[in-house]
């Protein structure tokens, strides 16, 4: 039993034990938990507000948790920051870029920075720039991409340094259908290859298509968590969408 | 769209509902910019806009007036020179009168009239003195050593009479008279009337700080109607002079040219008549410009290109402020350089001002002469935005529109150092780079030199002021681009966060590229010196040395005061001491090359490095809360901000103490108060200091001992000694420790005697250090309490603040042996100059053995020993 819990938490890439975020008087984040096993897609729900991005932040080291700690792959993401960013790929939810630099350069000047040969690193990208089909504009001033170009623009930047852990701002808002079923693909593919994800997004469907694991959050809390099977079966066998509209159903405002 | 046979609206129909459009667009904006003001203010602000609009007026009239006098006095330092070039003297109209006299009464008495001897000596006699206040007068204006001109003046009159002798009204007429005096005057004249020029077409809309790079104009929009091209063109040529005050007041300047030249009332009429078109055609040649680069230019050089244009205007019209401000003659020394223009046709200011060739003036002929240069302005202005428009609004650059200008992007580039590339592609592509990297701070830096001034006018005379003004304008251009070291990354800043480098090495690396870029701007300055002062040359580059060494500290410094734009978009301001911080040194090194006190420059560049390190020591600690000020924490006592500060007060203490202590005592007690005082202000400082870090949980044995930066946990074992005799252990290790210390003592202060007995054989330092024994010898009982002081108390005080606290966080600052020369430099810039070899070799020796021994006590003990066999006789 005991050596099934340390294996456990080797495996667990992602471990957010405890953690509290206040901003001020302002709690933002009230004691979440959860462990993402390496490997996996996690989906994170939660409505607007419900601290998703407070959390991603805080997995890259830019906020510090104010109680609890949150571990990647065994190491603090405030304290070893510095290594954390090595194990990382991240795609915020408006990505924006230098208004002087292509895409191909935003690309190459993000793999020195993370000290890789840049020849090599856009080689091995180019598969997947293709397949986003960027491939015409990446000699085009990043600045203006359009939302959905600047969105796959983001999410090869997340990919460039091979991280062990995606860290997916909801990857597919602005994205049209098409593009979206691509991000998809590609995802997934990583995840086959040991990759670990973790995305926060509001679409159900695709969480039911893609992930082994849910975490849905309510107003900085955990709402529930665990894998997607057991979730449902905890909830009598419901769609994600209802148990999700159970879960975080608010009285309305009068 | 228009209703069928309804006529299009004509030419001069579309300029006048153009014209009103805009104006309806001005006010529009400035009622819009009173309501944000009410909104934030949350009251009903007061409608300062006309008053506003008044001082700018009468601001950009002064500017122009001030034009107006700077060429007829560039004319005029012309005129000069060549007068002087043609072997004249130029003397007072008055001193000129009495020399002719003069002359005649020498012709007088070379006739040997009889009994006129003893009148010949004391008329003589008063030529002499008339001479000499002629001579103290001429060296006022123009500088050099009154006796040479005294002598000149004789020896000229000697030789010709008063032949070479001419008046100031005569040598410079200014513009009345502009054909008959050579090339000189017609071509500084030219010069200014060009930058006068270039200052009112580039002049545009005002300076433009906004830095969105496209702008949009609505001609898209204006195009989808039936209306003549040139007619939209023309209206939005003149455009910018409702807008700018600048061009309200810029008849002014023609004005008083023709004032000077041809009198009030002409001047007048010409104001209206030559001054108005001429205004009008500078606007639009401008705008015909910018139209050209709108619509030929691709977006991102258009940005760079309309950037420096309005760079160029602002930039003339500050020279051109400060220039009357600053010099009220151009000195023979940028005449000489100038006078290699000399051979190019300079007909520009005769032409404008009515010049025939035969030597005439005619308002007349300069009336004709201008009209026809604003028609063909006018008409050139037209047709080339008619031209430009040919290719249409926007569709001419196909695939170049969003591909990079510039470098090009190889991979291989982004290799060793991405940082920089990046800011150089930044630099290179983007307009807002020059705004704001350049234009703003070296603006700010402009203005901040006005506010120093007094030394700017000495400024021109001796190379040492000028050196002075270039370290001021450095410091002032770096304190303003540090804080801004984030623009370019702007709203990409979060790209950044996810590289392992993070921020910190991102903000080393602009920081030494503002460096560069400052030393670039500072070695403007000390060229210009070196061509002013020749002779200094090897001064001048010791001095771009000093800037080169200190800008690296100044930028390090300046970047710490860096803000991240909140997401409200509100301008975080920058905490005031931090600000103040930054500055430390700069006045000390300034001060120290305008007074010749290398010593004290020294000092500045030590000081700045020392301050730069406690700055980014503190300013590591908060970087990574940035973006989350809630969790900040205090850095990790003690911090090297903590030392300077207790080694600042420590000698404050012991200043304030003295003095206090002398008038208590006497002066005669001098030496004791000064020891007494040293003695007690390096007891409270250390007692204060501790008591304020065990407030921070830091113990004694943490500073008397050394626990590297690395093993912090690291406590000593066993049992240890009292905290203020050195809490180390004791152990097998104590004895050894204090023994190399005691050596180490003998040795230095050995080394010290050795020192001093070299400097003795050199004079003028051995008179010094007679003196300075003299004096000391000359205050009762100096010895004995300088003995104490210096055995007793002051080692115990300085280890414990130079290396028990300032050493120990250089070192978790910079490490190895650059901490170590460090604080040994920072140690010997707190002695006096001749005492810095050695007190050099202490610091060095005293950071190694504390490092090693591990033990504070063992760096005391050397200190006390090297005192006591300095003393020694």
């Amino acid at each position: 039993m005991i050596e099934e819990v340390s294996v456990q938490s080797i495996v667990d890439l992602v471990l957010v034990d405890h953690v509290f975020k206040s901003f001020g008087s302002k709690h933002a984040l009230q004691d979440i938990s959860f462990a993402v096993p390496a490997g996996q897609i996690c989906g994170l729900l939660g409505p607007n507000g419900a601290g998703k991005t407070t959390l991603f932040r805080l997995l890259m080291g830019i906020l510090r948790a104010t109680h609890g700690r949150l571990l990647v792959d065994g190491r603090d993401a405030f304290e070893e920051r510095v290594e954390v960013k090595r194990l990382i790929g991240f795609l915020p939810d408006e990505p924006v870029f230098y208004s002087y630099l292509s895409g191909r350069e935003v690309l190459e000047l993000s793999a020195a920075m993370h000290g890789l040969n840049v020849r090599e690193a856009m080689e091995r990208l180019m598969p997947v720039i293709r397949q986003l089909r960027l491939i015409d504009d990446l000699d085009n001033y990043a600045e203006d991409y359009s939302r959905g170009m600047k969105k796959k623009l983001g999410f090869l930047l997340a990919l460039v340094h091979q991280p062990k852990l995606l860290v997916l701002d909801e990857p597919t808002n602005g994205l049209d259908v098409e593009s979206t079923h691509l991000f998809y693909d590609i995802i997934q593919g990583i995840a086959q290859q040991g990759t670990t994800v973790l995305f926060s997004t509001h679409l159900m469907d695709h969480v039911v298509r893609l992930c082994s694991h849910a975490v849905i959050m309510n107003e900085g809390r955990i709402a529930a968590k665990g894998p997607l099977a057991e979730l449902r079966a905890a909830y009598g066998d419901r769609s994600l969408e209802d148990i999700f509209l159970q879960l975080t159903a608010r009285p309305a405002q009068r | 769209m228009s209703p069928p046979g309804s006529p299009s609206p004509g030419f001069w129909r579309t300029v006048r509902l153009l014209l009103r459009n805009s104006r309806r667009r001005a006010e529009g904006q400035r009622k819009r910019t009173q309501e944000l003001l009410n909104q934030r203010s949350g009251k009903s602000a007061m409608d300062w806009g006309a008053f506003v609009i008044v001082f700018v007026f009468l601001f950009m009239a002064f500017i122009n007036g001030a034009g107006a006098y700077l060429l007829d006095m560039a004319v005029k330092s012309g005129q000069t020179y060549e007068a002087e070039q043609h072997g004249k003297i130029i003397v007072e109209q008055s001193f000129l009168y009495t020399a002719e006299l003069d002359q005649a009464s020498k012709n007088l008495l070379r006739n040997n009239i009889p009994g006129l001897e003893s009148d010949q000596a004391r008329e003589l006699d008063g030529i002499k003195g008339r001479f000499q206040r002629e001579a103290k007068e001429i060296a006022r204006r123009e500088g050099g050593s009154e006796t040479d001109i005294a002598n000149k003046l004789l020896a000229s009159f000697n030789a010709h009479g008063t032949r070479d002798f001419i008046s100031e009204e005569d040598a410079t007429p200014g513009l009345t008279n502009l054909s008959t005096h050579g090339r000189m005057p017609a071509m500084l004249g030219s010069l200014v009337l060009l930058w006068w020029l270039i200052m009112l077409i580039f002049q545009g809309e005002g300076l433009e700080l906004d830095l969105q790079r496209r702008r949009h104009p609505m001609w898209e929009w204006l195009f989808s109607h039936p209306v003549p091209t040139g007619a939209v063109f023309l209206a939005e040529m003149l455009a910018p002079l409702a807008a700018n005050p600048m061009y309200w007041s810029a008849p002014l300047f023609p004005g008083i040219l023709f004032g000077l030249a041809y009198g009030t009332p002409t001047g007048i009429l010409a104001g209206l008549l030559i001054g108005v078109p001429v205004t009008v055609a500078a606007a639009c040649v401008g705008k015909a410009l910018e139209i050209g680069i709108m619509l030929r230019v691709s977006p991102r050089s258009r940005g760079v290109l309309s950037g420096l244009m309005n760079w160029l205007g602002y930039a003339a019209m500050m020279a051109m402020l400060l220039g009357k401000f600053l010099v009220d003659k151009v000195p023979g020394g940028v005449l000489k350089h100038l006078a290699i223009l000399d051979g190019l046709p300079w007909p520009w200011l005769r032409l404008f001002l009515g010049n025939a060739s035969d030597g005439e003036q005619s308002a007349l002929i300069a009336l004709v002469t201008c009209w026809i240069a604003v028609l063909i302005a006018f008409a050139a202005s037209v047709s080339f935005s008619v031209w430009a428009m040919q290719r249409g609004l926007s569709g001419a650059f196909g695939a170049e529109v969003t591909k990079p200008a510039g470098p090009g992007g190889r991979a291989a580039q982004f290799g060793r150092e991405p940082l920089y590339r990046k800011e150089l592609l930044w630099f290179v592509r983007d307009r807002s780079a020059i705004v704001q990297s350049i234009l703003i701070p070296l603006t700010v830096a402009a203005v901040q030199l006005f506010n120093f001034r007094f030394m700017l006018q000495h400024a021109q005379r001796e190379w040492n002021y000028l050196c002075g003004a270039a370290i001021i304008f450095g410091t002032y251009f770096l304190w303003v681009l540090g804080p801004k070291s984030l623009a370019s990354e702007g709203a990409a800043l979060w790209i950044s966060l996810t590289w392992p480098r993070g921020l910190e090495s991102l903000l080393k690396a602009k920081a030494w590229l503002w460096a560069l870029i400052s030393t670039g701007m500072v070695a403007m300055v000390l060229a210009y010196a070196a061509v002013l002062f020749p002779a200094s040359w090897w001064k001048l580059l010791l001095v771009g040395l000093g800037w080169f060494i200190f800008s690296r500290s100044m930028a390090e410094k300046s970047v710490t005061l860096v803000t991240v734009t909140s997401e409200s978009g509100e301008v975080q301001t920058v905490r005031k001491g931090s600000r103040f911080a930054a500055q430390m040194g700069m006045f000390t090194f300034a001060i120290g090359v305008i007074t010749q006190q290398w010593n004290l420059a020294i000092v500045g560049i030590v000081y700045s490095y020392m301050t730069a390190a406690a700055m980014w020591q503190n300013f590591r600690a908060r970087l990574p809360y940035l973006f989350d000020p809630w969790s900040e924490e205090l850095p990790k006592a003690p911090t090297m901000m903590h030392a300077m500060v207790s080694i600042s007060v420590l000698l404050e203490v012991a200043a304030v103490l003295t003095g206090a202590l002398i008038g208590l005592l006497g002066k005669d007690s001098a030496a004791i108060a000064l020891a007494a005082a040293y003695a007690l202000s390096a007891i409270g400082v250390s007692i204060g200091v501790s008591i304020f870090l065990t407030n921070r949980s830091v113990r004694p044995a943490e500073i008397w001992y050394w626990a590297g930066p690395r093993d912090t946990e690291s406590e000593p074992q066993g049992t240890l000694l009292p905290g203020w005799l050195g809490s180390g252990p004791i152990d097998r290790t104590l004895p050894g420790a204090l023994l190399m210390g005691a050596a180490g003592g003998v040795v230095l202060g050995l080394l010290a005697h050795g020192y001093t007995a070299i400097l003795e054989h050199i004079p003028k330092i051995a008179e010094i250090i007679r003196k300075d024994q003299e004096e000391a010898s000359k205050i009762p009982g100096w010895h004995t309490s300088y003995a104490i002081m210096a055995i007793g108390f002051a080692p115990l005080a300085e280890e414990y603040l130079f290396r028990g606290l300032l050493f120990r966080a250089l070192d978790r600052e910079w490490g190895g042996w650059r901490a170590v020369i460090g604080s040994a430099a920072f140690f010997a810039a707190y002695h006096p100059t001749l005492a810095w070899p050695p007190v050099f070799l202490v610091g060095v020796a005293n950071a190694l053995l504390f490092k090693k021994t591990k033990r504070l006590n063992a760096a005391v003990v050397l200190h006390m020993v090297y005192n006591a066999v300095v003393l020694l006789r």
